[in-house]
């Protein structure tokens, strides 16, 4: 049964995004349907999954096939547990039944929505193609058995993110952001690639159950634990957009909006979160891996907050908040608290995807990516969408009751118990967290509606737009929003279902229901106990973030101008991204394509040009120099001859060598 | 010889085939096209079924052909396959079935073109399946010429220039390995070219070995392309026509790492473990300098012949680690190598073809014109800048786990490679693939369904490595264990 | 009729002399290829006298004669088929105008 409902959820994307290749072009309309039902069936089979594991009898359960051999003898004299091959399969344990059902379920929300969300595009069936195969990948990284397999689907999924990044691919930009993903993404798997070839050569295998901190503290030294788990915890920077990796992630939103809910913000960026969850007993063998990890973490809340402070794209504010909260986990991990960084992750997933599909409605609607903009064109007056983001800003914001309140907590639980220093940098981050939400939200709500703009100008060329792609896919008019009754109903549903998921997700991790979920991912020790100093203090900063939002942006106008004409260094580093884009402008363009011209050069004029061009010159001038005996002239080649013959005779008979019997 | 032989059969389809293209009159071009496709794909019905039935298990050579022909000097017409060649003649079959697909399009001197394929791959089969050194450096010389042929005949960009250097190239390299094989000839227990007849008799010395293997490595490495003697390979292939390309890219230059393996190591292993760090330092060199200096190429086919430079040398590493991992990573890279780089330059003919131009700035948005071909690309692309799921990234891991082991610091710096591999792949994507239309060939149509099978053939092989490896290491490990083991 | 092997010697090494007088001085193709024919013939002399002289079997040097009469007439057909073509394609058969060769 098990296997049956795996390979359901496994193959259900694939079978949909090989349906949808192989439709004739006539039937590539019915595109969204088979994406969606793929979907469908793998989210079905994840909640029955789920349901017969609630339990948790019989995990971990594990089924693995051989996948390759790779040697018949230890690579190394002193591995530990030698398997020799590499095998594939699927590994069931509380841990990815939850992300599984997570990934699966979001992404059937994000079908459906995308199902409105690209009803007018021309290139449907390939945006649903990339989508399905994007499913399939994830399913696979999350349902892995081993690390080697995680690295195979962790590869599949960064290429399905580049291709639904550069979806829009006549764009240069598009086209930039997505090459930028993908190669800032393999930066961080060269080191993934190695920690795990080396974790191989050195343990003997990658399974996830072999993997226990216990082993491996046994196994090896320190230095080396920490090695290997700081190789591995390079991948996950680069997937899940830790600093100073995490450039790629706000051009990404080049994408799709539902692309950037599903894939940027819910599922893909925290499988990094998911790895380290998931391979924890590496992580947790060495302390010194968890404090560069908690650093590490920190630093791209930090960072990833400050910058949400001064975007004006919609989508880019929740990109830098996806960021900072992407830190969270990590600094929940680094602090020894992998329960927390999961559960957070678990309610981020929710109410970040619900906050992307809003801004999603709000792009598809206004045709621009601004905030200012979507407030003038009236934002506001879309009840629903205004209602939703509302109610994901306060979750994001962790505002009790809201899920969100409920993972922040316990994360913030641990940091104040590991140490107060990153307790300190929590509750900053939470504060420039509330600060920027509200931002939002106000320039949203007070903005005045500019009279008449939105329908003289409706499809004014988005300055700020990334998703300008109605413009260049079809010119729409008016009755392209001509919204039927289920287009509408594609676009609801999400965002209600997702709301009520951003609700319910953080209150199955309290008291009230005997702290169910974090009972089942942690074992019976992990108790959720509401810290009301904690509590105290979050909502201080809660009412102070919201007070400072209030003071500046309560007049959004006026905002907007001071903004223009303000310049101080703090405004100037953060407008540069804190400089990290430049740093890898000037690491790639300054350093190493100047190092490949340099070998190009080489290559053209010491390899071609002296070592064989030169070469073969000299042999052909030596030639010349030889041909100069040749005059052409038949006579002259005569009398060397014999000349040459003379003289041979000559010295043949001088020598003796030659007796002539004359006389007989 | 049991039974059928099976061998000389492949051989013979190309030779035949051959024959009777020359025996067609010259205007009845779609007759010759015809017999070349079916003598190709007889070739790979034939080497299918060898490597259905050949027993993996077993390290010995097997379908043992042996005919006396020189008997004084030990020359026999001797072939025999292991795991090591079988693997090797598939890919030429399947090479040479796609590349005659692929060159359909064909129309100047269609005759002579057909002709020179199918003389050209003789050639190949008969290296690859043969156990004497003497007919392998003869079969090897009758490869080299047609290929010459067929770059100044039909190819493009500076083609003089480039055959002439390809040839003088390949010719200095065989001449090389043929002192080597001379001089082995020449020792008193030998004086033989059987390679079987060596292995058994003849006991090299420590010095003996260690300077035959470092000359059949220099002979044997100009053929692979191995840094610093790579600088044929590039201009070769960018001269070439689209099918020349793929076979020379595809299958031609394995003979380098083949030999190598079948000649050095089998023949020399002590000679092959004292050079082992050179060619591991030689190989570093080939897969990060390759790669560097694709990054700097605007013509679609010199990023494809640096990338060539760069995946050899991959193979050349996985030689150097000495170890069965190693060896099955090499032998699996030669064969995905071959699958892609045929993939690719079947993508970029077709493009040059349809656009008259290969370089980057004047291509653009032709996913939006020809996605069929495009997504071709993208797929080789990918599969070169080892995604998993294809070949190569399976023949990336089994030799990066070797060098590692064996090389830590070698290893991990060719790691690098896949980033700058990646980086080049991408912009050559988002250059010519991605953008607005460029309307200098705004006329580009994508390819029919002719076109489409050979490309979909490649891809199939690729994702078919990719996902199921141990097919392919089953055949081919028992073969390599015992190339160290002394069997 | 002089019985000694110096006089035939004499003879073959005037014939051999006029013959490579002839090879080195004169331009045209035709004389040329007379020239040779005396070399020829001069060594034919050689082989005959020193077989008269020196050898028991009279037959060898007389076989070697004939071998090199049949020898000069195919040679001489070549050559003279070469000159003919050589005229046919540049109207003369001066050897100073034939100099492809000239390095």
């Amino acid at each position: 049964m098990d296997l049956a409902l795996l390979w359901t959820i496994q193959a259900a994307p694939l079978l949909a995004f090989l349906v949808i290749q192989l439709l004739p072009g006539g039937l590539k309309k019915a595109a969204p349907l088979v994406a969606v039902g793929g979907a469908l069936a793998a989210a079905l089979s994840s909640l029955r999954l789920l349901w017969l594991h609630l339990d948790g009898g019989s995990l971990p359960a594990v089924f693995a096939v051989n996948w390759l051999d790779v040697a018949d003898a230890p690579l190394w004299a002193h591995t530990q547990i030698p398997h020799y091959s590499l095998s594939v399969g699927f590994l069931v344990d509380p841990l990815n039944l939850l992300m599984i059902t997570l990934v699966t379920v979001i992404a059937l929300f994000v079908h459906v929505f995308s199902a409105y969300y690209m009803a007018d595009d021309a290139s449907r069936a390939r945006y649903f193609g990339f989508l399905s195969f994007f499913a399939f990948s994830m399913t696979g990284l999350v349902l892995s058995s081993n690390l080697l397999q995680t690295f195979l689907f962790w590869e599949l999924v960064g290429l399905t993110s580049y291709l639904l990044i550069g979806f829009w691919y006549e764009k240069k930009s598009a086209g930039d952001a997505a090459r930028k993903a993908f190669v800032l993404n393999r930066l961080g798997d060269l080191g993934f690639y190695l920690g795990t070839i080396l974790l191989f050569i050195l343990f003997g295998s990658l399974d996830f159950v072999d993997l226990r901190a216990d082993v491996l503290r046994q196994a090896f030294a320190p230095a080396v634990l920490t090695t290997l788990g700081l190789l591995v915890f390079t991948g996950v920077m680069g997937k899940s957009a830790q600093f100073p990796f995490h450039a790629w992630l706000p051009d990404a939103m080049e994408g799709p909006t539902p692309v950037s809910a599903l894939i940027h913000s819910a599922t893909m960026v925290a499988a990094g979160v998911f790895l380290l969850a998931r391979g924890w007993g590496l992580f947790s063998a060495s302390v010194t891996t968890l404090q560069v990890i908690l650093v590490i973490g920190s630093l791209t809340a930090f960072v990833g907050a400050s910058l949400a402070t001064v975007q004006r794209d919609i989508k880019k504010i929740m990109a830098y908040s996806t960021v900072s909260q992407l830190g969270f986990m990590v600094m929940a991990m680094g602090a020894g608290a992998p329960v927390a960084g999961m559960f957070h992750l678990s309610t981020h997933a929710c109410f970040k995807s619900l906050l992307f599909l809003t801004a999603g409605a709000f792009i598809h609607h206004f045709h621009t990516n601004d905030i200012w903009e979507i407030a003038r064109g009236g934002g506001k007056k879309d009840k629903l969408a205004m209602a939703v983001l509302t109610l994901g800003l306060l979750s994001l914001c962790a505002v009790p009751p809201f899920s969100g309140f409920f993972s922040k907590d316990m994360i913030l639980e641990a940091l104040k118990e590991h140490s107060l220093f990153f307790y300190g940098v929590g509750l900053f981050v939470s504060f420039l967290t509330n600060y920027y939400s509200f931002r939002m939200l106000f320039v949203l709500l007070f903005s005045k509606e500019a009279a008449g703009r939105a329908a003289a100008k409706p499809h004014a060329p988005a300055a700020h737009g990334h998703d300008a792609h109605a413009h260049v896919a079809h010119g729409a008019s008016d009755a392209a929003h001509a919204e039927t009754g289920l287009l509408k109903f594609c676009r609801a549903l999400p965002l209600v279902s997702l709301a009520l998921l951003s609700l319910y997700v953080g209150a199955l991790g309290t008291p009230l229901f005997h702290n169910a979920l974090l009972h089942w991912l942690g074992g019976a020790e992990i108790e959720s106990h509401l810290d009301l100093s904690i509590v105290a203090v979050t909502m201080t900063l809660f009412a102070a973030g919201v007070a400072l939002a209030w003071f500046q942006f309560r007049d959004p106008e006026a905002a907007e101008k001071r903004l223009e004409s303000s310049a101080n260094p703090v405004k100037l580093l953060l407008d540069r991204k804190f400089f990290v884009d430049d740093a890898y402008v000037f690491l790639v363009k300054g350093v190493g394509l100047r190092l490949a011209a340099l070998l190009n050069w080489i290559d053209k004029k010491a390899f071609n040009g002296i070592l064989v061009d030169r070469t073969s010159y000299a042999i052909l001038g030596l030639g010349k120099l030889g041909s100069k005996l040749q005059s052409g002239q038949l006579q002259d080649y005569l009398s060397l001859a014999m000349a040459v013959g003379v003289l041979i005779l000559f010295f043949v008979i001088n020598s003796g060598g030659v007796h002539l019997a004359v006389g007989g | 010889m049991s039974g059928f032989p099976i061998l000389t059969s492949i051989l013979l389809c190309p030779v035949v085939g051959l024959g009777l293209i020359l025996l067609t009159p010259r205007r009845q071009e779609t007759l010759i096209k015809w017999i070349s496709l079916v003598a190709a794909a007889a070739t790979v019905a034939l080497t299918g079924w060898l490597c259905f039935h050949f027993n993996a298990a077993d390290p010995s050579f097997q379908w043992v052909e042996n005919v006396e022909w020189v008997k004084a000097y030990g020359i026999n017409y001797s072939n025999a396959v292991d795991g090591l060649n079988v693997t090797m003649l598939l890919l030429t079959a399947i090479v040479i079935f796609c590349g005659i697909l692929v060159s359909w399009s064909v129309t100047y001197r269609v005759k002579d073109f057909f002709a020179n394929m199918l003389f050209l791959v003789s050639g190949v089969f008969g290296v690859f399946m043969t156990t004497n050194l003497f007919f392998f450096f003869l079969f090897y010389e009758v490869a080299v010429i047609p290929m010459y042929l067929l770059i100044v005949i039909w190819g493009s960009t500076n083609k003089q220039y480039a055959a002439m250097k390809l040839t003088l190239y390949l010719l200095f390299g065989s001449a090389l390995m043929f002192a080597g094989f001379l001089f082995m000839y020449s020792l008193p227990e030998a004086r033989t070219f059987d390679l079987l007849a060596i292995k058994q008799n003849v006991h090299f010395t420590l010095q003996q070995q260690n300077v035959l293997f470092l000359g059949l490595f220099l002979g044997f490495g100009v053929l692979a392309a191995c840094f610093p003697f790579h600088v044929w390979s590039p201009d070769g292939h960018v001269a070439a026509p689209t099918a020349a390309s793929m076979l020379h890219a595809g299958v031609l230059m394995k003979l380098g790492g083949f030999g190598i393996l079948r000649v050095g190591v089998y023949l020399l292993p002590d000679g092959a473990r004292t050079w082992a760090p050179l060619i591991a330092g030689l190989a570093l060199c080939n897969i990060v300098y390759g790669a560097m200096v694709a990054t700097q190429q605007r013509d679609l086919k010199y990023i494809i012949g640096f990338s060539s430079v760069s995946h050899m040398g991959i193979v050349l590493l996985g030689i150097a680690t000495l170890s069965p991992t190693g060896f099955n990573g090499a032998v699996f890279q030669m064969f995905s190598h071959g699958v892609m780089t045929a993939l690719f330059f079947a993508c970029v003919g077709f493009i040059y073809d349809g656009c008259h131009t290969r370089m980057l700035d004047e291509l653009g948005g032709l996913s939006k014109q020809a996605p069929k071909i495009s997504a071709f690309f993208i797929i080789a692309g990918l599969c070169g800048l080892g995604l998993p799921g294809m070949g190569s990234f399976v023949a990336e891991l089994l030799v990066t786990i070797a060098a590692v082991s064996r090389y830590p610091v070698i290893g991990a710096v060719s790691v690098v490679a896949l980033l700058v591999t990646a980086y080049y792949v991408l912009t050559a994507v988002q250059k010519a693939f991605y953008g607005p239309v460029n309307h200098h060939h705004h006329d580009f149509k994508d390819i029919g369904a002719l076109q489409f099978i050979p490309r979909a053939i490649l891809v199939g092989v690729l994702i078919y490595l990719g996902l199921f490896p141990q097919v392919f290491i089953g055949l081919i490990s028992a073969s390599t264990r015992a190339l160290l083991g002394g069997g | 009729m002089s019985q000694s092997l110096e006089s035939y010697l004499f003879l073959s090494a005037a014939l051999f002399s006029i013959g490579v007088y002839g090879l080195l001085a004169r331009r045209n193709l035709v004389a040329i290829l007379i020239s040779l024919e005396l070399i020829l013939n001069s060594a034919s002399i050689n082989f005959l006298a020193f077989n008269k002289f020196c050898l028991a079997d009279k037959a060898v040097g007389q076989v070697f004669a004939v071998f090199v009469i049949a020898l000069a007439a195919a040679e001489v057909c070549i050559g003279l088929s070469l000159i003919l073509l050589l005229y046919r394609k540049r109207g003369s058969i001066n050897v100073d105008e034939a100099g492809e060769l000239k390095g």
